[in-house]
């Protein structure tokens, strides 16, 4: 992929159009031309802007339940819509009230809770970690380096690729395992990479040397004394922390809530224990 | 049994239709404008999506299938629902390009101006033509793929693309400058 043919594909490669072919190439081009990745930033941050609009409003109250009612009614016979310009004045009075408790509320949430959908502090790393977590777990992807079910050897042969150590969770429950890791990159800097199951989808977990501070803005919540940050970015949500002195960045796209358990799950694991008698899970190599 | 049937057949549209009631809102709200327009247009939606519920018949295109309703409805009463008659331009946005050093300088102030910004995309959104107004709110707010827009849109996949690039051009050329210049929000010649 060059200059020219890389523009075009801005759109869809944001888009999620691209195959994982492509992708990986769009991606080779990227870590050779500053310019494009520049393109590519603000076309993200366009495209994160949006997608924060896109959730702002929140369903009038009384609307589902009222289709509800009204599709019942369908049911024994044809009934009139009736219009949400009809409301009374009295109607509208409690409307706007409720409108304007629902205003204050949404201000509070939006300043109390991780802004999830708030685009303001996309870093630059979040497009490149959520392409290459679509890569990773597509079936046709790259293989994995590792595949195994013991984070012991699993980070322990990171450690030993990408020269720094790696905390990983070790996962009990049903539904949640371990599937493997390979060495990856992140801003052109080596990556440990971790994938989990973690209720039906794939779950990555990229652990990469601590950017500089520019590049990692925007306070969201804290849990273990580990400053926790949010961002979605195509359909993936990402979560990012720092712990001893390493960027832990996880993707998947499922939710909010699931990558923040799995977030603390990993700031509380602590350093594995090398002698542990755990028994030793099958492994191959990919 | 009759009465089975038809409590069975409120089920499935609880499951294939409402559980898109939001997003319906949302691009309804986008579509007309107008909290109470958008609110008609979703009641309306669902209803003639109840009513035609048995001809669904892959519940997995359930979002492209009402959204497709939702569009159809729209267009049948645009005169009375619409957003605005006031136009970006296209014209003179050849090589607008925002440097992400901008967004990221927009959107690293505090949540005030966030919220300032994105009440701007907004207003900008509302402003682009039907076209390119339809193709962000399915990418954006239905989260479809090319080829799912281009089956509501009835249009050819390339004809998805082409308009969203436009759009995004325009939202573009229309945050250049956010705030102080509103008037980059021009009408349509």
């Amino acid at each position: 992929v060059n200059c020219q043919e890389f523009v075009p594909a801005l759109d869809p490669y944001l888009d999620d159009e691209l195959s994982v072919l492509e992708v990986l190439r769009m991606q080779g081009h990227l870590l050779v031309c500053d310019r494009c990745r520049t393109m590519l930033e603000s076309e993200a941050a366009l495209h994160a802007l949006l997608a924060a609009d896109a959730v702002q409003d929140d369903l009038p109250p009384g609307l589902r339940d009222g289709i509800l009612d009204r599709v019942r009614g369908a049911s024994s016979g044809p009934v009139p819509l009736p219009s949400a310009r009809r409301h009374s004045t009295a109607a509208h009075v409690l409307l706007a009230g409720l409108a304007l408790v629902a205003l204050v509320a949404l201000l509070l949430v939006a300043l109390l809770v991780p802004r999830v959908w708030r685009a303001g502090d996309m870093p630059p790393f979040a497009a490149e970690v959520a392409a290459k977590h679509r890569v990773y777990t597509e079936p046709s992807g790259p293989p994995l380096d590792l595949t195994t079910t013991d984070i012991q050897q699993l980070t322990a042969s990171l450690e030993r690729r990408v020269g720094f150590p790696v905390k990983a969770p070790r996962l009990v429950e049903s539904g949640q395992h371990l599937v493997g890791g390979r060495v990856s990159s992140v801003a052109d800097a080596p990556a440990a990479y971790l994938r989990y199951e973690w209720g039906g989808r794939p779950l990555s977990l990229f652990v990469i040397p601590p950017l500089p501070p520019a590049r990692a803005r925007g306070t969201e919540q804290v849990i273990e004394g580990v400053e926790l940050y949010t961002a979605r970015v195509s359909g993936i949500t990402l979560v990012w922390w720092e712990d001893a002195e390493r960027l832990y960045v996880a993707a998947s796209t499922g939710s909010l809530t699931d990558l923040e358990a799995f977030a603390v799950l990993c700031v509380r694991s602590g350093p594995l224990d090398r002698s542990s008698d755990d028994p030793p899970a099958a492994a191959r190599h990919g | 049994v009759g009465g089975e049937v038809e409590t069975a057949k409120v089920r499935r549209f609880e499951e294939r239709v409402l559980v898109h009631v939001h997003d319906l809102y949302r691009a309804a709200l986008r579509l007309t404008g107008q909290a109470p327009d958008a609110e008609d247009l979703v009641q309306e939606t669902c209803l003639r999506a109840f009513q035609a519920l048995d001809q669904l018949r892959h519940p997995g295109a359930a979002k492209v299938w009402v959204f497709s309703i939702l569009r159809s409805v729209f267009l049948r009463h645009a005169t009375r629902w619409s957003a605005d008659n006031t136009h970006l331009s296209l014209e003179d946005l050849e090589g607008v390009a925002l440097p992400a050093e901008v967004f990221r300088a927009m959107l690293a102030r505090p949540s005030p101006f966030q919220a300032a910004v994105l009440e701007e995309i907004r207003q900008a959104t509302l402003k682009l033509p039907l076209p390119y107004r339809e193709a962000i709110i399915l990418a954006h707010i239905g989260g479809f793929s090319y080829r799912e827009m281009a089956q509501i849109l009835e249009v050819p996949r390339g004809t998805v693309m082409s308009r969203l690039f436009r759009a995004r051009r325009l939202l573009r050329a229309a945050l250049r400058e956010p705030l102080a210049h509103p008037s980059r929000v021009e009408p349509a010649p």
